[in-house]
């Protein structure tokens, strides 16, 4: 019986490593293109260890520094700034519509619902912002428009719905308002939910490019991922129509490049996962073992 | 009772919802009007007065952000201030977002004067259609004397639709034709000569560097790229989409038809030689799993491969390259609409003040300064001349904008160190003396045949590998052609018979 047990254990960690490797792997040949030298890519391909050793695609990325850096501290203010305050936002928002005694919830429900299906289309949506609001070129461009997602909202409410409706009650008899059973009671039990969505809303946001471009003109406004797009950009129309002889396409490094960018791109975003992980273990946790 | 209360509570929050919205747009626009007033007061003082505050125009300017755009822009006001009463004023987009950005900004009414427009980027034919042009030919009949003499007729003509110009082209080589570019010390080694060059030619050099040299690929094929891939068969036509295959016989200026390029003898002949090379191992063997090819270009592991005739085309791709190319054309030039329509500016249709942004334009194809001003910033400051006539760009000056073929007369301009002194005068006299095409200025418009459209591009999508030389033509082409036409092929080409006959009818 214990052996039994014992073997299925190893088949599991065999299996889970089998996975994890498979997962980590196309991350480190990622890294290890972006290593190589351009040459010897081309000539032998993609290795899991660098062919030669080379930075200058690091190099051509960085090669501006001050503007790579700036784009990371807009991106990084940006992301941050929408994933406090769209969790917060949201949460204000779900609570009513978690509490079963709150009369409006069906119709304000279905008002966020049908932004879910129907949306004003590029256009309008253009004209109300940069015509009617004037964000064009301002940091908020990037914050307010994302503010509110309804999924979001709805899985918030769905979650707040799970919580017990006695804890909330005896917090009332001791004379809780709204504000504080909402702040004390339900937020600190929901750290799961608002953990998910919080890193949801930041790598959404982290990887926003779209919005740059429509919206953003000033440079010193431009978000990471648009900036390294460009960059891509630029060296794909520098090889499609050579306009003049002052640039020696060949000594830019296109492969190596697109991999250090993703190096670039990702770090951030990889550091931070750990950071919610314990709270996906606990959302996943949640409401199995209870008294 | 209780149903009733709902839809009411709904209706209720509906309202409030509404009236919110409202109430935002009213404060909106109040806050907009003293503006609007103020602008339009504006302007009735100054036609009153009869003393001109300048205009400004603002060009959304295909290039990146330049730092000391300002410097440029002074001494460009200096210039144009006097003679037309406005200033320019640059919105400087990118290439990469310039299409997205544009229509935006087309779609929205965004205030702006004048913007870059092409057949490939920012495309003119749907900014027509969408009325996000201005029609030019009253304006500069009206408002220019020169502007219509400073670009040749057949370049005025590439740019009509429906009888009207609606942008100024731009002038750089407009002539389609191409060229094999062969690897110099290949070519030297295994003795290439010749001013031109045939598939014939091609196969028995191939055959000796197949011989020859293990390391390299000898023929680069790229089987998205129809009309490149193909010109050298196909030269005594015009392609006219490449995606749909569609063409016209060259020099056959009175009984023009379209044809499909897909039946003719010529691309039978070519599919046979393309399957042969590639089992002859001419072509690379993933020829139908490689993407980009341009690394291996630039690495030099191609031998051939085929692109633009055009004058000082070895020198400028070697250049860029770092490799040394020779050029080889097997065509001759032609001077087509795509060709025109590959760089112009056009006016905003809410453009404020299109007579002076068309005066502007004058101004721009008539005063070298103002137009090397532009291109290449102010010399000695961003770039320097050398004895020859010929400029090389100050590294980090703050304005580089790799534009000038996009923003007016190349041939006004400079060539860069390291072209040839004359391939300006050269590219020029290429432009004059080719041919024109039989159906210069003629552009199809495909709102007719859009699922038509859709339905070929993925037939010929999935059997593009026949001039790649992977499929076997003995096997697929017959069963290509008959897939060509159940996906609507025959109304195509009547369409295009159609719309070339009215064409013809109003030239």
């Amino acid at each position: 019986m214990k052996k039994k047990h014992k073997n299925r254990q190893i088949g599991l960690i065999l299996f889970l490593t089998i996975l994890s490797v498979l997962i980590a792997l196309p991350f480190l040949i990622l890294v290890s293109i972006s290593l190589s030298e351009e040459e010897r890519i081309l000539s032998e391909g993609y290795g899991l260890l660098p062919r030669g050793l080379d930075f200058s695609a690091y190099e051509f990325v960085f090669k501006n520094p001050a503007s790579i850096l700036q784009a990371y501290a807009v991106t990084a203010e940006f992301s941050v700034i929408t994933m406090v305050l769209s969790v917060l936002l949201m949460a204000l928002l779900a609570y009513p519509l978690s509490r079963r005694e709150f009369k409006g919830k069906k119709g304000i429900s279905l008002y966020i619902y049908f932004t879910m299906l129907f949306s004003g289309g590029l256009v309008p949506t253009y004209m109300v912002i940069t015509q009617f609001l004037h964000l064009g070129d301002t940091i908020w461009v990037y914050i307010l428009p994302s503010l509110i997602s309804p999924w979001y909202v709805f899985m918030m409410r769905t979650f707040f719905q799970g919580i017990p409706n006695e804890i909330s009650e005896s917090a009332r008899i001791d004379g809780a308002g709204h504000y504080t059973i909402f702040f004390r009671m339900i937020l600190p039990l929901s750290k799961p939910v608002l953990a998910t969505v919080a890193l949801f809303m930041f790598l959404a946001k982290w990887n926003d490019w779209y919005t740059a471009m429509l919206y953003i003109n000033k440079e010193s406004l431009v978000s990471l991922q648009y900036m390294l797009q460009r960059i891509m950009d630029n060296i794909k129309l520098l090889q499609e129509m050579p306009s003049g002889m002052t640039v020696n396409i060949a000594e830019i490094p296109s492969e190596t490049i697109r991999m250090a960018m993703a190096v670039v791109v990702a770090g951030p975003a990889l550091l931070v996962f750990p950071f919610f992980q314990k709270y996906f273990v606990k959302g996943l946790t949640v409401g199995s073992v209870k008294g | 009772m209780k149903k009733q209360r709902k839809a009411l509570s709904l209706l209720l929050a509906g309202a409030m919802a509404v009236s919110l919205l409202a109430g935002c747009g009213d404060g909106g626009n109040a806050n907009e009007d003293p503006e609007k007033e103020n602008t339009e007061n504006n302007e009735g003082e100054d036609s009153e007065n009869g003393d001109e505050e300048p205009v400004v125009l603002k060009w959304v300017f295909p290039a990146g952000e330049q730092e000391d755009a300002a410097s440029v822009l002074e001494k460009v006001n200096e210039i144009i201030e006097p003679k037309i009463g406005a200033t320019l004023e640059l919105e400087f987009v990118e290439f990469g977002a310039y299409a997205d950005k544009l229509n935006m900004y087309m779609s929205s009414g965004a205030d702006f004067d004048l913007c870059y427009t092409s057949n490939w980027c920012n495309d003119y034919v749907q900014a027509v259609a969408k009325g996000g042009l201005y029609p030019l030919d009253e304006l500069i009949e009206n408002n220019t004397t020169l502007l219509k003499d400073a670009i040749p007729e057949y370049a005025w003509e590439g740019t009509k639709i429906g009888g009207e110009i609606y942008a100024v082209p731009n002038i750089q080589i407009m002539t389609t034709g191409n060229a094999y570019y062969i690897l110099k010390d290949v070519a030297e080694k295994y003795g290439f000569e010749g001013e031109t060059a045939d598939p014939e030619m091609m196969e028995a050099f191939l055959e000796k560097v197949k011989a020859g040299e293990a390391d390299l690929i000898p023929y680069l094929v790229d089987a998205g790229n129809f009309a490149d891939t193909l010109s050298p068969w196909l030269t005594d036509y015009e392609v006219l989409d490449s995606t749909l295959g569609i063409g016209v016989k060259e020099g056959s200026s009175e009984d023009v038809t379209a044809c499909v390029l897909y039946e003719t003898e010529e691309f039978k002949d070519a599919i046979a030689t393309l399957r042969d090379w590639y089992q002859k191992g001419y072509i690379r063997e993933d020829v139908a799993s490689v993407g980009d090819q341009q690394a291996d270009l630039n690495s030099g592991r191609i031998a051939v491969y085929i692109s633009r005739n055009k004058p000082g085309g070895a020198a400028s791709d070697s250049a860029m390259r770092g490799q040394e190319f020779i050029m080889v054309p097997f065509e001759t030039p032609l001077v087509t609409t795509g060709g025109i329509l590959s760089t112009m500016t056009g006016i905003n249709k809410n453009s404020e003040h299109p007579e002076k942004a068309i005066q502007f334009l004058e101004l721009l194809f008539t005063d070298q300064e103002l137009y090397r001003l532009l291109a290449y910033g102010i010399e000695g400051t961003h770039y320097t001349t050398d004895e020859n006539g010929q400029i090389t760009y100050i590294e980090n000056s703050g304005y580089k904008t790799d534009a000038d073929w996009a923003i007016g007369n190349t041939f006004m301009g400079y060539s860069l160190a390291g072209q040839e002194v004359d391939v300006l005068e050269q590219t020029e006299a290429m432009n004059d003396s080719a041919t024109k095409s039989p159906v210069l200025g003629f552009t199809f418009d495909a709102s007719n045949i859009q699922s038509e459209y859709a339905q070929i591009a993925s037939v010929v999508a999935e059997y593009n590998l026949l001039w790649a030389g992977t499929l076997d033509p003995e096997e697929s082409y017959d069963e290509f052609i008959e897939k060509l036409y159940s996906a609507g092929m025959q109304t195509v080409v009547d369409e295009y018979n159609r719309q070339i006959q009215e064409f013809m009818a109003t030239k």
